[in-house]
């Protein structure tokens, strides 16, 4: 394409974009009004009748239940496509930690050891990060946060792990295949709760569990289990994201070459 | 007071988007597209929005980087691996069908930057 072209192109995109982007942001509410009607009803009915302090997690895991359910599946999906992609192929050695496999030169894991500064950073990073996951993810119905957020925290933590000293510390959170179980785990619980829902009271996701006294640990219904599986089963995908990453990366190495 | 700090934190998170798209290197840009991240995360904190403020914080600001920065070090060392293959083929010539083999493999990934 002509670079003559291609500004013609971005031209009419352009302005097909500025007509109806104007047109939102004139008509849209002004800053800091109390919003749709829609929303003041989830607003209320998540404190009054599920007695969730947190709200978002109501819309969330509750309300919206059925949503959140298909945007756990893509990442979960998205997990499994990336370590099908990333899979060992036959063409492909496992680097030994000198560099050295058996035969030919291949390149080993050159990557140079975490500096002092690094690791001394890392590594009450990552005790923080790990707590903080923890702690966002079982609080998920009270203070901001959640399962989402609690299970990307739980899974920046074992990245620290990483850049506090080596893919060997990342490996070492459990055999092969852990990290797809406790992601497994999450995802089934997750379907079993919408199930609940679906079975007791004929909607995917709908409450079944006693609401609590507003701002207790056992309140909000589901929120706290539905908060923990999320956890699992988002930490886990991501985690295993990363680690199929981490492995493609600093492990496999290309023999074709090598015959 | 709050609304200017607002206004502020809009100008970074525009400058900073600005920057991210001035970083030519990759490398380089996962760095800056992380730092990006943290001036949104303060952006959505400012906003009453600290759940999407973490979620930002550690998806944005460490793990998008961290994937990227593996996916540019996996590429740069396969392309690497095949110069030196291709070194090693070229001192003997009974190697140099399987390294042209590697030459034309259209099922490799793109060259390293």
């Amino acid at each position: 394409m002509t670079p003559r072209a291609r500004r013609i192109l971005l031209a009419l995109g352009a302005a097909l974009l500025v007509v109806p982007l104007g047109t939102a942001l004139v008509t849209l509410p002004a800053f800091g009004s109390p919003g749709p009607t829609y929303g003041r009803l989830l607003a209320a009915l998540a404190v009054t009748e599920r007695h969730a302090a947190n709200l978002v997690s109501a819309v969330v895991f509750d309300l919206r239940g059925l949503d959140t359910l298909g945007e756990e599946l893509i990442l979960f999906a998205a997990a499994v496509a990336v370590s099908i992609l990333l899979r060992k192929e036959e063409h492909e050695r496992e680097a030994r930690d000198g560099g050295q496999t058996e035969g030919p030169p291949l390149l080993g894991a050159a990557a140079p050891p975490a500096s002092p500064a690094l690791r001394w950073l890392a590594w009450p990073l990552f005790a923080a990060v790990a707590l903080d996951g923890l702690c966002v993810t079982a609080h998920g119905h009270l203070t901001p946060g959640g399962g989402f957020q609690g299970g990307v925290l739980l899974a920046g933590a074992a990245a620290l792990l990483y850049a506090a000293s080596d893919h060997r510390a990342f490996r070492q959170l459990g055999p092969p295949g852990r990290l797809q179980r406790l992601e497994a785990v999450g995802v089934v619980a997750m379907l079993a709760l919408a199930a609940a829902g679906l079975l007791a009271r004929g909607f995917v996701a709908a409450n079944v569990l006693p609401p609590g006294r507003l701002g207790r640990m056992w309140s909000g219904g589901g929120l706290p289990l539905y908060n923990l599986a999320a956890g699992l089963a988002v930490g886990g995908s991501m985690a295993v994201i990363i680690s199929d990453f981490l492995r493609q990366t600093v492990i496999l190495r290309e023999a074709r070459w090598w015959r | 007071m709050h609304g200017a700090f607002i206004a502020l934190l809009l100008v970074l998170s525009l400058v900073g988007a600005l920057a991210v798209v001035e970083t030519r290197d990759p490398a380089r840009q996962a760095v800056v597209a992380g730092a990006q991240s943290l001036i949104l995360a303060l952006g959505f904190t400012a906003l009453a929005a600290p759940d999407v403020a973490i979620a930002e914080l550690v998806v944005g600001g460490m793990i998008a980087p961290l994937l990227t920065l593996l996916a540019l070090a996996k590429a740069r060392t396969w392309a690497r691996e095949r110069e030196l293959a291709a070194g090693a083929a070229g001192g003997s010539s009974a190697d140099a069908s399987s390294s042209s083999d590697a030459e034309t493999d259209p099922a490799g990934p793109p060259e390293g930057p």
